[in-house]
């Protein structure tokens, strides 16, 4: 192929979006985790970022990885330090290993609960760009940001 | 093969921060590592792959080391079992 390929990523919540460079979590700031965004949410859902497969839910509920077909691993972690929290305040609705397209319903959240208590910055992070030998671009238009293969 | 058992001991298991942190040890070797818990054997070098695992406070999981690399199975082992949150 004389073309690179191109994956785009959306926003999986209604809400700003913040540089990775601003969270106090340096796992998130200094990229150890992988490259994105993070989001604002403004509302209490999350919805799938792509098209893919849930490659894995944390038994806590509170962040959820999707597996394109093109390989990328897309990583969403609704608040900071929210593991603590248990699982109390969200709730799931898809389970591992099952098919999503973009846009459909992935977790519900409480933000009385977790806002109360923790920061609702959610990183949208991929995880595994070295591996697909892939790179984080700037959005266009709706997207979140886009992945471009080198 | 070299192999150890590991009890986890941080309060939240292998989750986001922890995992990552693991992930960047496991990474340093150019031995290949696997992690294996209730009969599950992954690639540690891949976050997802450990995330799968979902791995909590409690849990004993079993680190194997290719070939003779007893240093690179020692260092891991000691890593995990005193993983922060």
């Amino acid at each position: 192929m004389f073309f690179k390929k191109r994956v785009a990523v959306y926003n999986p919540f209604e809400g700003k979006t913040v540089s990775l460079d601003s969270l106090p979590d340096p796992v998130f700031s200094q990229r150890m985790m992988g490259d994105g965004v993070a989001v604002v949410p403004d509302n209490n859902q999350c919805r799938s970022p792509v098209d893919g497969a849930v490659a894995t839910v944390f038994p806590t509920k509170h962040a959820i990885v999707i597996r394109t077909k093109e390989g990328l691993e897309v990583l969403i972690h609704i608040g900071l330090d929210t593991v603590q929290l248990q699982g109390e305040g969200f709730e799931l609705h898809v389970k591992a290993g099952q098919q999503v397209t973009k846009g459909q319903l992935l977790i519900t959240f409480d933000r009385e609960t977790i806002g109360e208590q923790k920061p609702l910055l959610s990183p949208v992070i991929v995880t595994n760009l070295a591996e697909i030998n892939g790179k984080v671009e700037p959005a266009k238009e709706s997207e979140l940001y886009r992945v471009v293969f080198k | 093969m070299l192999t150890k058992v590991v009890t986890i001991r941080n309060q939240t298991g292998l989750h986001a921060r922890p995992a990552t942190l693991f992930v960047h040890e496991a990474r340093k070797t150019s031995s290949r590592v696997w992690l294996v818990k209730d009969g599950k054997r992954i690639d540690p070098k891949s976050i997802t792959s450990i995330l799968t695992l979902g791995i909590q406070r409690g849990d004993q999981v079993t680190i194997e080391v290719e070939e003779e690399d007893r240093e690179t199975l020692d260092h891991l082992a000691k890593f995990l079992e005193n993983l922060q949150d």
